[in-house]
C-alpha cells in the first residue's frame, strides 16, 4: 500500500471484486487529492464555512472579525453558539453573542466546526454510524488527557473532533458502501484495515490529508498519522505527545461506544505515559460529556 | 470578488498601494497563458527587497523561477489557503528560507503569496512559542507554591492549572479539578454568578465575585474569586485568577452586621433593624401598606426594679418580656428593642383599629405576667402606644412617633394601658412637639427672656424717707413666642422639665440674671439690687454639673455668690432630701444662698427642714391671699413664727393690697414682693424705677413747701418708671 501527500496517489488493495468506486479512475488508482476536491466542491453550498476553513491560522484574528463571518452562515453560528454554551465549556446559558462564543470556543475550534461543516456533516446531512458520538467521545478524551501530556486542551480537542471527519469523507464519496462497511466491522481497528483494503487509505488517513491540505496546524496532520500507522509504529519515545493523546482518546472512545471491544493494553500503547486508571476514569466521566457535545452539534 | 485585471483601477491600485506598505513581502501570482507555469503578476517592495531585484524585473517571470515549496501537495490551490516552507532566489543568487502562504482569489486563477522569511516568521514564531511556554512554566512553578489559591482558564471556564494552594482548599487532587471538574464544588447558588465573572473575564475585564465552595470533607469555604484576562497567542483569550479564603473574614463580617441590627441582650432585633423593617413597609412598591401597626412598649417604673433589685436583675426581666414578646406575636411580626426599657413591635396584616387592640391587649397581658426575678416575684407593668400606617407617614420616624404619642398618652391616662394614636391626640402632641422645638430654639437665639420683680423691706418700702438698695430681685423667665404671643411660664417650664431643656433653660436665665446685676451694680452703685433670686428645678438638684455651672456665671460676670440666692420650691426638695442637702451644702459653702419657694403647701418634713442649708422660706402667696380676703393668716403667722425660729428670713410672695403688707409687718415678716410694689419688670425698666424711687426719696427728704407725705405710694403695675 502506497500512502503519500501531494501528487498522492492511494493504491487499492487488490481484492477480489473491486468495487466499482466513483472515483475510481479506471486504472486502479485512486487520487486522494479526488477525495478532497469534494471539500473543494462545497463552497458552493458552504461558502461561510469554507471561507473560515480558508482563513489561515492568524494570531491577529479578532474574535468580532470572525464572528462577523460566522454570522452568516446561520446553521454554523447556531452551532457555534450552541458549542460555547454546553456543559463542557461551564457556561451554559451565558453565551449570548456569536462573538462570544468564538471567543469562548477559540479560533481553532470555530474552524474545525466550520471543517466539519464543509464536509457535509452538518446538522441535518447524513453522517456514517456513530460518527458524532465516537467524534465527541475522543474530543472530549482528548482534551482532558491534553494538560497531563503537556498538550494545549483546546487543540486537542479539536484533533479529536476532526480525526473522524476522514469518515465523513470517504460516507460521502461512497454512501452505498461506507454503512455496510463500518456495520461489518467488530471495531475501530478491523474498520480502519477494511477501509485500507476498499480504499486504498483509512479514515484517519483521510483526515490528515484533509487537515494538511485545510492548513490546520502539521502537527494535527502529523499525529492522524501516527495513529494510522499504529500498531505497526509506535509514538516516539519522548514526543508526539499529541498522537499519544490521540491514541488514548480513541481507545476511550471505543471503550465508550462499543462496550464489547477488546480493550488495548494503554501501557504498551503510550510507552507508560498514560496509566491505565486514567483511562478507565474518563470513561466514566467521558460519556456525560459527549452526550452534550453531540446535542450541540447536531441541533 | 474580480481579479485585479478586471478590478477598476482605482482599486486596484489601491490594493497595490495597500499591499505596497505591508512589511510582509506579497506576490500577485497568474496562471501562464495557455497553461503554462505561473508567473509573477505583481510583487511589492518588501519582495523585491527579498529577491534583491527590482519589481520589474521580477513581473513576468515565472514563479518556480523564484521559489521552490516544499512537496507537499500543489502550493497554488484553487480553493485553499496553502502554507509552505519554501525557498526564494534571489537575483544576487542567495537562497531565503521563507514560510510562504498563498491565498486564492475565488473564481479567478489568481493568487495572493505572501512570504515571511523563517528567521523572521517561523523561527521567530517557534521562539515566541518556546519563550511563551518558558514563561508559563515559570508562572506556574511561581504559582505551585503560592499560598494563595490560583487558578489559570484554558477555554471557556475550563481550568488548564490550579495550584497546591487551591487543590488543599478544597481537599481534591489537582488533576480533579482541571477542566470544568472544579464547577462542582462551586455552590450551585454562586454557579450562575462564578458563570459571569468569567464571561466578563473572557470578554476583557477584570472581575470578580464571593462565592462557596464545598470543600471534600462537606466544608463550605467562602472565596473571593478575582480573574483577570488573559490571552494565549494562538489559543485565544483565558483568564487567571485567584480565591482568595474569606470564610473566617466574613463570617466575621456577619458577626458585625448581625450585632450592629441585633441587641446584644435580647438579640431582638435593634432600632437600626427597626427602622429598616418599617422603611420596607412604608416605602414600598406599592407605597405604604395600610395594613402595618406598629406598637411601642415601655416597662412602667423599670427603674425601680434596677435601683432596688440592681442591673442584673433588670436585665432579666428585660430578656424575659422579650422572650414572651416573641412568644406572642405572629409569624411575620417582629419584635425589635429600641434601647432600655422600651419595645417596638412591628405587626403586618393588621386590618384596623379593633385588631390592634386585640394584639396590644395580648401583648400587655403577656407582658405583665408576674415573674421572679433573683429571687423576688415582681409584677410588671408597661404602657403601650399603638399607631397604624397612613398617608400622614412618609417616614419610619413617623410612625414610631405616633406609637411614641400614643404611649405617652397611656401612661399618662395612669400607665399598665395602651392607647391607639387618633386624630386628637396626633393634634395635641404635635403642637406639644412644635411648641418644644421652638423653645429649644428660643433657649438657643436668646429669645426667652429674663424679668426681675423686686424684693422690697416692707418697712422701708412704705417710708420713702428710709429707702434703701433693694434686697433683692427675682429673676423670671419670659417667653414671647412669635405666633402664639406670651407663653406661661408654667407651661414653657413644665416642657423644658420633661424634655431635659431645663438644664439649659436654668442656665440662660442664670447667666443673664448675673450680667444684669453685675450691669446695675454699676449703673446704680450703692442702689443696686444686693441680691439677685434664681429659680432652680427639681431635676437639677441632683445634677453634679449645677456647683460649676454657678460658680461658672458667678466668675464670669464678677458677682460675689453673696449676691447670688437659688430659689428651690419646697416639694423639689422633698422628692429627694438626702440628694437635695448634698447639693445645698456645697453652694452654701460657695456662700450662694437659698430660698424654698412657695414654703408650707408641700408638706415639709421638719426635721428635715431643721437640718436643710436654707437662708429664706418664701411664703406661699395662698397664705398671703388669705390676710386680704378676711382669713386670719394663722398659716401665714406660723410660717412667719417657724422662719424666725429656725432663723430664716421669711419673704411674703402676691403682696397685692397694702392691707396684706401691714398684716404681714404685724406678724414680723420684713420682706416682700408683689404687686403692690412693682411687678416684673426688664432690667432696664429695673434700673429706672430704682432711679425714680430714689430721686422719689431724695425729693421727699428735701424740704417741701407741702410737706411731705408718709403714705406709701404704690408704683404702676409693672409699668416702666421714667428715669429721673
Amino acid at each position: 500500500m502506497i500512502v503519500g501527500y501531494g501528487a498522492t496517489t492511494l493504491t487499492p488493495a487488490p481484492s477480489e471484486g473491486a468495487p466499482d468506486l466513483p472515483w475510481d479512475d479506471g486504472r486502479g488508482v485512486v487520487l486522494l487529492e479526488d477525495l478532497l476536491a469534494r471539500l473543494d466542491q462545497v463552497p458552493a453550498q458552504r461558502p461561510v464555512a469554507t471561507q473560515i476553513v480558508r482563513m489561515t491560522r492568524d494570531d491577529d484574528m479578532s474574535a468580532p472579525r470572525l464572528a462577523s463571518v460566522v454570522g452568516a452562515d446561520a446553521p454554523l453560528a447556531a452551532r457555534v453558539m450552541r458549542l460555547a454554551n454546553s456543559a463542557y465549556y461551564g457556561l451554559s446559558g451565558r453565551v449570548r453573542t456569536v462573538a462570544f462564543a468564538v471567543t469562548v470556543l477559540g479560533f481553532t475550534t470555530v474552524r474545525s466546526l466550520a471543517l466539519t461543516a464543509a464536509a457535509g456533516v452538518g446538522g441535518t446531512d447524513p453522517v456514517p454510524p456513530g460518527f458524532w458520538r465516537r467524534s465527541a467521545c475522543t474530543a472530549v478524551a482528548a482534551g482532558e488527557l491534553a494538560r497531563p501530556l503537556g498538550l494545549h486542551a483546546p487543540d486537542a480537542f479539536c484533533l479529536g473532533l476532526l480525526s473522524g471527519i476522514g469518515q465523513a469523507l470517504l460516507f460521502h464519496a461512497d454512501p452505498a458502501g461506507y454503512t455496510p462497511l463500518v456495520e461489518g466491522c467488530e471495531d475501530r481497528w478491523s474498520l480502519l484495515e477494511a477501509e485500507r483494503a476498499r480504499y486504498g487509505a483509512s479514515h484517519v488517513a483521510v483526515s490528515s490529508a484533509a487537515l494538511r491540505a485545510w492548513s490546520f496546524p502539521s502537527d494535527m496532520a502529523a499525529a492522524l498519522q501516527v495513529v494510522d500507522r499504529w500498531p505497526g509504529s509506535r509514538p516516539a519515545e519522548n514526543g508526539d505527545a499529541a498522537a499519544v493523546c490521540l491514541l488514548v482518546a480513541g481507545e476511550v472512545a471505543d471503550r465508550v461506544v462499543e462496550p464489547g471491544s477488546p480493550p488495548q493494553d494503554v501501557l504498551h500503547m503510550t510507552g507508560g505515559r498514560v496509566q491505565p486508571g486514567e483511562v478507565a476514569a474518563l470513561v466514566r466521566r467521558v460519556p456525560d460529556l459527549a452526550a452534550d457535545l453531540v446535542r450541540a452539534v447536531t441541533g | 470578488m474580480s481579479g485585479p485585471d478586471v478590478l477598476p483601477d482605482d482599486c486596484r491600485e489601491a490594493l497595490q498601494h495597500a499591499a505596497a506598505m505591508s512589511d510582509s513581502a506579497v506576490l500577485l501570482v497568474r496562471d501562464g497563458p495557455d497553461g503554462t507555469a505561473p508567473t509573477v503578476a505583481w510583487l511589492n517592495a518588501a519582495a523585491a527587497d527579498l529577491l534583491s531585484s527590482d519589481a520589474s524585473s521580477v513581473a513576468g517571470r515565472p514563479l518556480d523561477s523564484l521559489l521552490t515549496a516544499a512537496d507537499d501537495g500543489p502550493l497554488l490551490h484553487t480553493v485553499r489557503a496553502q502554507r509552505r516552507s519554501a525557498r526564494l532566489r534571489g537575483a544576487d543568487g542567495a537562497v531565503h528560507p521563507v514560510e510562504v502562504v498563498a491565498h486564492p482569489v475565488p473564481g479567478q486563477r489568481l493568487w495572493a503569496l505572501t512570504a515571511v522569511a523563517e528567521h523572521d516568521g517561523g523561527d521567530r514564531g517557534r521562539a515566541l512559542a518556546e519563550a511563551a511556554q518558558a514563561y508559563e512554566r515559570r508562572f506556574l512553578a511561581l504559582t505551585e507554591q503560592n499560598p494563595v489559591p490560583t487558578v489559570l482558564s484554558d477555554v471557556g471556564m475550563r481550568l488548564a492549572h490550579v495550584n497546591d494552594a487551591f487543590a488543599r482548599m478544597v481537599g481534591l487532587p489537582a488533576e480533579s479539578l482541571l477542566g470544568t471538574g472544579w464547577l462542582h464544588l462551586v455552590d450551585p447558588d454562586d454557579l450562575a454568578a462564578v458563570s459571569d465573572c468569567a464571561a466578563a473575564a473572557l470578554q476583557g475585564a477584570e472581575s470578580d465575585v464571593v462565592a462557596a465552595l464545598r470543600s471534600v470533607d462537606g466544608g463550605r469555604r467562602l472565596v473571593h474569586l478575582r480573574l483577570a484576562p488573559a490571552h494565549t497567542p494562538g489559543h485565544g483569550p483565558s483568564f487567571v485568577g485567584t480565591a482568595e479564603d474569606v470564610t473566617e473574614r466574613v463570617a466575621f463580617e456577619q458577626q458585625l452586621a448581625y450585632q450592629a441590627r441585633h441587641d446584644a441582650l435580647t438579640g431582638l432585633p435593634n432600632r437600626a433593624a427597626l427602622f429598616e423593617s418599617l422603611q420596607a413597609g412604608l416605602a414600598g412598591p406599592a407605597g405604604v401598606d395600610p395594613l402595618l401597626a406598629v406598637l411601642f412598649l415601655d416597662l412602667d417604673n423599670f427603674k425601680t426594679i434596677n435601683d432596688s433589685l440592681g442591673h442584673d436583675a433588670g436585665d432579666s426581666m428585660l430578656v424575659e418580656v422579650a422572650r414572651r414578646l416573641r412568644g406572642a406575636v405572629r409569624d411575620g411580626d417582629v419584635v425589635t428593642r429600641m434601647g432600655g426599657d422600651e419595645f417596638v413591635v412591628v405587626c403586618h396584616g393588621v386590618r384596623d383599629d379593633a385588631e390592634a387592640e386585640v394584639l396590644a391587649r395580648r401583648l400587655l397581658d403577656v407582658c405583665t405576667r408576674p415573674l421572679t426575678v433573683t429571687g423576688v416575684l415582681v409584677h410588671p407593668s408597661a404602657s403601650m402606644g399603638v399607631a397604624r400606617a397612613g398617608v400622614s407617614h412618609a417616614t419610619a420616624q413617623d410612625l414610631l412617633r405616633d406609637a411614641d404619642i400614643a404611649m405617652y398618652d397611656a401612661k399618662a391616662r395612669g400607665k399598665n394601658r395602651f392607647a391607639v394614636c387618633d386624630d386628637e391626640t396626633r393634634v395635641v402632641a404635635r403642637d406639644t412637639l412644635q411648641l418644644l422645638a421652638d423653645l429649644r430654639a428660643a433657649i438657643d437665639t436668646g429669645q426667652v427672656t429674663v424679668a426681675y420683680q423686686p424684693v422690697v423691706e416692707m418697712a422701708t418700702a412704705s417710708d420713702p424717707l428710709l429707702s434703701e438698695p433693694l434686697p433683692a430681685v427675682e429673676a423670671l423667665a419670659r417667653w414671647r413666642h412669635p405666633v402664639r404671643g406670651d407663653v406661661p411660664p408654667q407651661v414653657f417650664v413644665a416642657l423644658a422639665e420633661n424634655h431635659q431643656l431645663i438644664t439649659g433653660l436654668t442656665a440662660h436665665v442664670l447667666d443673664a440674671a448675673c450680667a444684669q446685676l453685675a450691669r446695675w451694680r454699676t449703673e446704680l452703685g450703692r442702689l443696686a439690687p444686693r441680691r439677685v433670686n434664681v429659680n432652680l428645678s427639681a431635676l437639677q438638684l441632683g445634677d453634679p454639673r449645677l456647683l460649676g455651672t454657678v460658680t461658672g456665671v458667678l466668675e464670669k460676670h464678677g458677682v460675689p455668690a453673696s449676691a447670688l440666692c437659688l430659689e428651690i420650691t419646697e416639694s423639689a426638695i422633698m422628692g429627694d432630701p438626702a440628694a437635695s442637702r448634698e447639693t445645698l451644702l456645697a453652694l452654701r459653702e460657695v456662700g450662694v444662698s437659698v430660698a424654698i419657694d412657695d414654703f408650707g403647701v408641700g408638706y415639709s418634713s421638719l426635721a428635715y427642714l431643721q437640718r436643710l442649708p436654707v437662708d429664706h422660706l418664701k411664703i406661699d402667696r395662698s397664705f398671703v391671699l388669705e390676710l386680704a380676703t378676711g382669713g386670719d393668716g394663722t398659716l401665714a403667722a406660723a410660717v412667719v413664727s417657724l422662719a424666725g425660729a429656725l432663723g430664716l428670713s421669711a419673704i411674703a410672695e402676691g403682696v397685692e393690697v397694702p392691707e396684706q403688707a401691714a398684716r404681714l409687718q404685724a406678724l414680723g415678716c420684713t420682706l416682700g414682693q408683689g404687686w403692690l410694689w412693682a411687678r416684673a419688670m426688664t432690667g432696664d425698666d429695673l434700673t429706672r424705677w430704682v432711679r425714680s424711687r430714689s430721686g422719689e426719696a431724695r425729693d421727699r427728704r428735701a424740704p417741701s413747701p407741702r410737706g411731705s407725705s408718709s403714705q406709701a405710694r404704690p408704683l404702676p403695675h409693672g409699668v416702666p418708671q421714667a428715669a429721673p
